[in-house]
């Protein structure tokens, strides 16, 4: 997950990294509120949203005085962020500077492990740029000097003012259990000094349970985020596509789902979310399935629903039956329901849904149950 | 080397998270199914679990009962500690089904292999099945013994593909799970070069999906040394948006690899036979295999 960047900020001001002179507005606060250095001169006004481009999607705003201040927040609330409403704003004193770089450590699936990356072009430009230095990196070793100027040499970039920086990076990557962590710009100032202007900081959730201490920063998010919520409460993993989809999942199984929507994809569907439930996680209570199904009924256009799960550890006799008692009630009325049922348990499933009364679908092979679904929206 | 020589004979297998909820019921499905479990490992005092000796150390286990492959049903937060205890064991065999494993966690594992002998499979997978043994919980039902190899990132959907070509009369000889991590052991290069080196098979199964290169690295290893068996491939994730992790953690799209069209692209420009569903694959190996 993206963490705010005032929270990476934070993180890196407590490694000994600059960081501009800024302070923290909570939503509900105005510029009023402000140290008094803060509410004068040449000002940035920062969204916090867990977005990456918030500049291009209004996000970030340089202003002069109080009133341009509240008055950029005013518009970045009504207008919201990239969809979102900010957790609040980053006020921050502009930073003079003679050169703005690109440095981060970013996760290379590719390689399978992280790698330096270094742009002379840093602020926007990084996307485009044709020089960019990117080394290998093993966490099992200091991030040695060599490696950072290797990295600033294919990136035709002075090693000086990252031979001290890029170390830090490295520390803070390791224990802040990160997979990604970019710092655009790094802000060069006449001195050689370096400031940071921007942090992004993508964390591993697999190992949120080592660090308590972002516990809060999480709830935060996932207030934005209703996967990560889904996530954090119940223990798998939904995501929205299409907000105006016609086509609810209750599925099992990533690659299964991803399968099922390329499926509907190529029929011209289009599916509200993504779900990979983890059936083998159910242990008779129905809170995961029913948490998609309040989902659905709540979505604005779905109208047929597939429930498939391919029940190898699972026997799906067991989901058959916490369909019946909780799932289907919140369903029937409102849309069509297709369930396929298969593997461990199938035959007993279908037969507890036919003896259950309920107006459902039932789906032996993949195919019938893509058709029956698409019947459903029809 | 070929894929037989990734199970040592006669296999004698530890578990290490024996005495938990999923080491419990996994002990008692994998002997059912024929799997020989020589012995369990956990922390816990239990005597045995289902009538297998547990130890507290997978050292004692070796030891005691001359282990030589494990299948690690712990935790996440404890599954490099329990691989890496494996490792140190010098098991040729290493099986990890365990999701939700830290990246940096991985990291060590992925290291420590460098100067190990082992196989490593997983983590997050369903394991590994064969006619004589099963290490994890593939749903043997789904398929049955035949001369394919059929290697998956994500086990949900080669539950389909396996069903699918079990109903077109065709079965398996090896299936084998890498796991839908992005640090992981075997890769499919690793398996789709030993499948080709394995006498008597008859074709590979590639069940891929986005994200990452492991699709790509086995194409590569067909392109320089083509197999003399027909390879088909089943890839998810075509209308995957970039940037979202769809479930696996290793299933997300990002501007510099692992996306659906170069997958598909480096698959056939290898020979691979690219088919869009489980059914569509089970039918083409179905003509390519029987004829018919």
């Amino acid at each position: 997950m993206q963490l705010l960047e005032a929270t990476g900020k934070a993180i890196l001001a407590r490694a000994g990294l600059q960081i501009p002179d800024a302070q923290r507005l909570e939503p509900q606060q105005r510029a009023a509120e402000l140290r008094p250095a803060l509410r004068e001169g040449d000002i940035w006004v920062k969204a916090q949203v867990p977005l990456t481009g918030r500049a291009a999607l209004g996000g970030v705003r340089r202003v002069c005085g109080a009133h341009a201040i509240d008055a950029a927040i005013a518009q970045m609330e009504r207008d919201r962020v990239g969809g979102l409403q900010p957790l609040g704003y980053l006020i921050e004193a502009h930073v003079a500077s003679q050169a703005e770089l690109f440095i981060g450590i970013v996760f290379d699936q590719s390689e399978r492990l992280p790698a330096l990356v270094v742009s002379a072009a840093g602020g926007g430009g990084v996307e485009q740029s044709e020089r960019v230095g990117r080394v290998a990196w093993d966490p099992a070793y200091p991030l040695y000097p060599y490696k950072i100027r290797d990295a600033c040499e294919l990136a035709g970039v002075s090693p000086d003012a990252l031979l001290p920086i890029a170390p830090v990076l490295a520390d803070v990557f390791r224990a802040e259990d990160a997979m990604l962590l970019e710092v655009n710009p790094l802000l060069v100032r006449a001195d050689g000094s370096c400031i940071v202007g921007d942090v992004h900081l993508v964390v591993d959730d697999n190992a949120e349970f080592r660090h308590s201490e972002r516990d809060d920063d999480i709830a935060r998010l996932a207030t934005l985020d209703d996967g990560m919520l889904v996530r954090l409460k119940y223990g798998f993993d939904y995501t929205v596509l299409d907000p105006y989809g016609q086509i609810g999942f209750i599925t099992t199984g990533a690659g299964a789902t991803m399968m099922l929507l390329d499926a509907f994809a190529e029929k011209g569907a289009s599916v509200f979310n993504f779900a990979d439930v983890r059936t083998g996680g159910l242990r008779g209570d129905p809170a995961r399935l029913l948490a998609i199904a309040d989902r659905l009924v709540q979505a604005p256009r779905v109208r047929s629903v597939l429930v498939n799960v391919f029940g190898g550890v699972t026997d799906v006799a067991e989901v058959a039956q916490l369909l019946i008692d909780d799932v289907l009630p919140r369903l029937i009325p409102r849309m069509t329901v297709t369930i396929r049922l298969v593997g461990r348990g199938g035959k007993e499933a279908r037969a507890l849904l036919n003896q259950s009364l309920f107006p459902v679908n039932l789906a032996v092979g993949l195919d019938e149950a893509i058709e029956m679904v698409l019947a459903g929206c029809r | 080397m070929p894929l037989s020589d990734w199970l040592p004979q006669p296999l004698r297998v530890a578990v290490q998270g024996a005495t938990g909820f999923q080491g419990r019921r996994h002990i008692a499905l994998m002997k059912a199914y024929g799997t020989n479990i020589v012995a369990g490992v956990s922390p816990r005092a239990v005597a045995d679990v289902d009538g297998v000796p547990i130890f507290t150390t997978l050292r004692a286990a070796r030891e005691a009962t001359g282990v030589n492959a494990s299948i690690v049903f712990l935790p996440a937060p404890l599954l490099a500690e329990g691989i890496i205890e494996a490792l140190d064991q010098e098991l040729p065999l290493v099986v990890a089904v365990t999701e939700g494993a830290p990246l940096h966690d991985m990291f060590a594992v992925r290291r420590r292999l460098e100067t190990s002998k082992a196989r490593l499979i997983g983590p997050n997978t369903p394991g590994l099945l064969t006619p004589q043994a099963k290490l994890g919980f593939f749903p043997h039902e789904a398929t049955m013994p035949g001369d394919l190899v059929l290697v998956t990132r994500s086990g949900t959907l080669s539950y389909e593909v396996a069903s699918a070509l079990r109903e077109k009369g065709l079965g398996l000889r090896y299936w084998i799970g890498i796991g839908g991590d992005p640090v992981k052991g075997t890769t499919f290069e690793d398996v789709v070069v030993a499948a080709r080196d394995e006498p008597g098979i008859t074709g590979i199964v590639i069940v891929g999906e986005i994200g990452g290169t492991g699709e790509e690295d086995a194409a590569a290893a067909l392109r320089a040394h083509p197999p003399s068996i027909p390879v088909f491939a089943l890839i998810a994730g075509a209308s995957a948006p970039p940037g979202i992790k769809m479930g696996h953690a290793g299933a997300m799209v990002n501007a510099r690899a692992g996306d659906y069209a170069g997958k598909v692209e480096a698959l056939r420009a290898a020979g691979v036979n690219v088919l869009a569903s489980p059914t569509a694959l089970a039918r083409t190996a179905k003509e390519a295999l029987l004829g018919v």
